[in-house]
């Protein structure tokens, strides 16, 4: 590298789950020449996942992640009902759908006011020490904050009656769930689901206010270089709605267009993954389109997952307070495709709200209550389970032995598919807030919060298993020339 | 009065501990009253150059969650010795390694290989992009606990640590009334101490995998046919699992005086398999038992292999 | 008096033996001047099942290249029950050891009354020879890991 170049690190990033690191390199002018996104931590679940019991993937897989270990446990459990060929009674796949409603609100909500939010709810150059929580709750009034703290909790709560803990739940079986609810738990639950949707349309105006309030949220999120018009994918269910538990994965072009849709292992085969040297996290891109390296475009192989894709691809929220704020968002942003990279804040809560209300739907479904928890299992074989984790699309796909333990599990996790858009979020945004080599933490922190549009989770990040997916490999010499390609 | 700086570092970790603290929900507005944090990256911007530039000690306590699994993990674990008067190892993983301590049964070559493919597809510690240097932590070979790189002061175990234990926790701590160091934040016995399920004290005449029964919630699960790992575990978490119909994994690590879990666990397996007669015509009927057992160190060394007295695999 | 084997591996081997039955007839083979292998480590425990689990791999993790576990016939336990419960524990122990990439081989229980000196002699003499053929265990430090 030569003298004239500078490097600036951003170490840790922070107010995200996971371990990350951004490198800044400043050209003579002091204007970014390039800017990586690296990821420093790896576990390997996929290999000490091989030889466990079927059934323990649950409760193992779900360590991959202590802030979304609902979305693991659930894709985990879909797995093994598919590889037992069981489908749960109606009873057993309303609590789970109760437990991962309250999922999600409960992970949306923690995004919005803990980690990604006191960007804007304090400010985005505020002094470090102010930007948190406690920064937020300092701004907002004690009042709100306790709303904050009480409805997170509600989340929860919710989570612990239907899941036995409220981290790391325990009741996924193949075929069912281990424990149903009492009409006490019920009723509790129907109480604070109430309180939900309530804070979820508050988060909404909080969120009207201080965000589309604040000019840094308003430039950014209208800034075209801010704009990524990549591929998108979400599971949608038969009415073409938003549903994080069950459905099917729609992918849609950059213009809208409908890309695939899909269910099972052909999910699968749409992805592809690359490997660089500099991070311990695997890049998927649409196998069919092809990687074409980091940019956006119909051309490109890059999607996105989670809030701001899935609103792309679905036709409409199922939940009708939600649906009256989707309309509304889309409207701010011109109709259409949503490609503003900072809108995943605003979609993030209507989302919270949709899952809310959802939660309200279900409490009072007398199918919750009554019936079979568990059904008859087959012989163990191989199998696919697919959620909505609050980051993104979540598959879990396992191949049993005869005797129900795991001979190989190929994960591909939520914050994975994003890995390519968040390395361009934070290079576009580089690139438009560093000149003349003038870098303060008000600059870094800007960078910062654009990788916090997404609410990575990079603990999640670093499993994905390619199995037999074709990977890419560029060899280059020690200047950094490429010379070879090669492609299996 | 002076804040007490409190900081909290995830090393190979989940984030679920991290989350842990926020259960408590309203007295973590006493703790930050009395508190500043001045680490905690899932929540606060301190970045590891204000962490360098602390003075040795000047952390009052450091909660430190996740295990040992990169150089960096290490190199920050003992930065914050240095920085900190009390270092908690706080959760499964850094008290024993965890789950993720499992990958020690692997070597890095065969994690690598399964994750990566061929060789030439593996994250390298030094690369270089387009002439930019990158670093990249080196992968350790083994999976440690907190507590074989530094010493550790406080241990609070869980995975993660139950509510009840952090609100005590934080009230000792702001209370200025810590306990003895080496204290552990949990019941001193077992689980079944606590668990509600009546104890039939059988033997165990068959094994039976959770998900082949619908087991009586009202009965012991080890006298049902289940692993349970209750024998071998600390209590103080209200054995929620088995109240969830689950049998207990272990996460809270051996009670009091116990080093190796799953070698007391093993134990206890095999003094309760048996028929109900004891006597040589016996044998052959226990050893069919024992075989419905399916992976041994998975079920009695969830959580613990990392620090047991194997640590890992040493293969041939 | 030990061989040297053909690659001058001598293995070393902890032996627990009860003191009701195997130690007494490890006794009677010494005083009836039989030879056998030195490379057992003799430890005297009241019962085979007084062996815990964590004993065994203690052993193999302060380099021990075998374990050897003598204990009483069935029914002749001197506390009733304590071997059936060693052999219960060893059968599990040995998964444990192959889980862990042992082999399991390394790991052996014999009943030896005091009677059969004959029997402890053949034992050990079988068990070394045995462990030389396996070499040394991956956790003894001569091996590799």
């Amino acid at each position: 590298m030569s003298e004239k170049i500078r490097r600036i690190s951003i170490d840790p990033i922070t107010r995200l789950e996971g371990h990350g690191r951004i490198e800044l390199f400043l050209d003579e002018e002091g204007e970014l020449a390039d800017a990586f996104f690296q990821i420093p931590e790896l576990r390997g679940f996929e290999r000490f996942c091989q030889g466990r019991k079927a059934e323990d993937m649950p409760q193992i897989t779900e360590r991959i992640c202590g802030v979304c270990p609902e979305a693991h446990h659930l894709a985990s459990t879909k797995a093994l009902d598919d590889c037992f060929s069981a489908t749960p009674p109606p009873r057993a796949r309303k609590l789970r759908e109760l437990l991962y409603n309250a999922y999600i609100f409960s992970d949306h909500l923690l995004h919005f006011y803990y980690l990604g939010g006191p960007d804007y709810l304090v400010g985005p150059y505020a002094p470090p020490q102010e930007r948190n929580i406690i920064g937020v709750i300092g701004k907002v009034g004690p009042e709100l904050g306790k709303e904050v703290i009480k409805h997170r909790s509600y989340g929860q709560r919710i989570i612990e009656a239907v899941g036995g803990r409220s981290i790391h739940p325990v009741t996924g079986l193949p075929g069912g769930q281990s424990k149903a609810i009492n009409e006490e738990e019920r009723s509790e639950i129907e109480k604070m689901a109430r309180s939900c949707v309530e804070f979820g349309r508050v988060t909404l105006s909080v969120f009207k206010k201080m965000f589309l309030g604040d000019k840094t949220y308003q430039k950014f999120s209208q800034e075209k270089a801010q704009r990524l018009p990549t591929y998108y994918m979400g599971l949608v269910d038969e009415d073409g709605a938003v549903n994080f538990y069950d459905g099917k994965v729609r992918v849609v072009a950059p213009d809208g267009e409908e890309f695939a849709l899909a269910e099972g292992k052909e999910v699968l085969d749409l992805i592809a993954e690359r490997t660089e040297p500099w991070t311990y996290v695997k890049i998927p891109y649409l196998k069919e389109v092809g990687w074409q390296g980091f940019r956006a475009g119909k051309d490109s192989g890059i999607y996105r997952v989670g809030p701001l894709a899935r609103l792309n691809v679905c036709k409409r929220m199922g939940t009708p307070l939600a649906q009256v704020e989707y309309e509304a968002y889309l409207d701010y942003f011109g109709g259409g495709m949503v490609h503003a990279t900072f809108a995943y804040h605003w979609a993030r809560i209507v989302e919270m709200l949709a899952a809310a209300e959802q939660t309200t739907r279900l409490v009072a479904d007398p199918e919750l209550m009554e019936g079979a928890l568990r059904s008859e299992l087959s012989d163990p074989g191989e199998g696919v389970g697919i959620v909505e984790a609050a980051r993104g699309t979540l598959i879990h796909h396992y191949l049993l032995d005869e005797k129900g333990l795991v001979r190989s599990a190929n994960l591909i996790v939520a914050t994975t598919h994003n890995i390519a858009g968040i390395s361009l979020s934070i290079k576009e945004m580089a690139r438009a807030v560093v000149h003349n080599g003038e870098v303060d933490q008000g600059i870094l922190n800007l960078i910062e919060m654009s990788f916090r549009n997404y609410d990575p989770c990079l603990a999640c990040a670093t499993h994905a298993f390619p199995g037999q997916m074709p990977l890419l490999v560029v060899v280059r010499d020690s200047a950094g020339r490429e010379i070879k390609r090669i492609e299996r | 009065m002076e804040k007490i700086k409190v900081g909290i570092y995830w090393a190979a970790s989940c984030g679920g501990c991290d989350v842990s603290l926020l259960e408590i929900d309203e007295q973590i507005l006493d703790v930050a009253a009395k508190a500043d944090f001045v680490l905690w990256p899932c929540a606060i911007d301190t970045k590891y150059a204000d962490l360098r530039a602390y003075k040795d000690g000047s952390i009052d306590i450091v909660l430190f969650n996740g295990a040992i699994r990169t150089e960096e993990n290490r190199e920050i674990a003992k930065l914050l010795r240095d920085k900190a008067k009390y270092l908690v190892a706080y959760g499964s993983c850094a008290q024993m390694g965890g789950v993720i301590g499992l990958a020690n049964l692997s070597s890095r070559k065969e994690i690598f290989t399964t994750l990566f493919g061929a060789k030439t597809h593996w994250p390298k510690e030094e690369s270089n992009q387009d002439g930019y240097p990158l670093h990249l932590p080196a992968f350790l070979d083994r999976l440690l606990p907190l507590g074989d790189v530094v010493e550790v002061d406080y241990v609070i175990p869980g995975c993660p640590p139950p509510r009840e234990m952090v609100s005590q926790f934080f009230d000792a701590l702001l209370g200025g009334k810590l306990p003895e160091k080496g204290a552990v934040f949990a019941a001193e016995k077992n689980l079944c101490d606590e668990c509600p399920r009546e104890r039939r004290e059988e033997r165990i005449t068959r094994i039976v995998r959770p998900h082949e029964i619908e087991p009586d919630p009202d009965i012991c699960l080890l006298d049902q046919g289940i692993i349970c790992m209750g024998p071998a575990t600390r209590g103080g978490c209200g054995a929620v699992c088995p109240m969830a119909n689950m049998p207990c994994t272990g996460c809270a690590g051996p009670p009091a005086n116990i080093t190796d879990q799953g070698a007391t666990m093993l134990i206890t397996i095999a003094s309760l398999i048996g028929t109900g007669l004891e006597g040589e015509e016996e044998l052959e009927a226990e050893e069919a038992i024992l075989a419905e057992i399916d992976d041994v160190i998975g079920t009695f060394y969830r959580f613990s292999l990392a620090a047991s007295i194997f640590k890992g695999a040493h293969r041939e | 008096m030990a061989k040297l084997n053909d690659n001058g591996f001598e293995p070393k081997i902890v032996a627990f033996l009860c003191r009701w039955c195997s130690y007494a007839g490890a006794d009677l083979a010494g005083v009836s001047r039989m030879t056998y292998p030195a490379n057992i480590i003799p430890m005297r425990v009241n019962c085979s099942g007084r062996v815990d689990a964590g004993m065994v791999m203690a052993a193999f993790e302060k380099g021990a290249d075998g374990v050897l576990i003598g204990g009483c016939h069935p029914g002749d336990c001197h506390y009733v029950n304590g071997n059936y419960k060693t052999r219960r524990r060893v059968i599990l122990l040995k998964r444990a050891l192959a889980e862990v990439g042992i082999k399991p081989q390394r790991l052996h229980l014999e009943w030896i009354s005091a009677s059969e000196g004959v029997k402890f002699q053949r034992t050990v003499t079988e068990f070394t020879g045995l462990i030389k053929e396996l070499g040394p265990s991956p956790m003894s430090g001569d091996g590799e890991d």
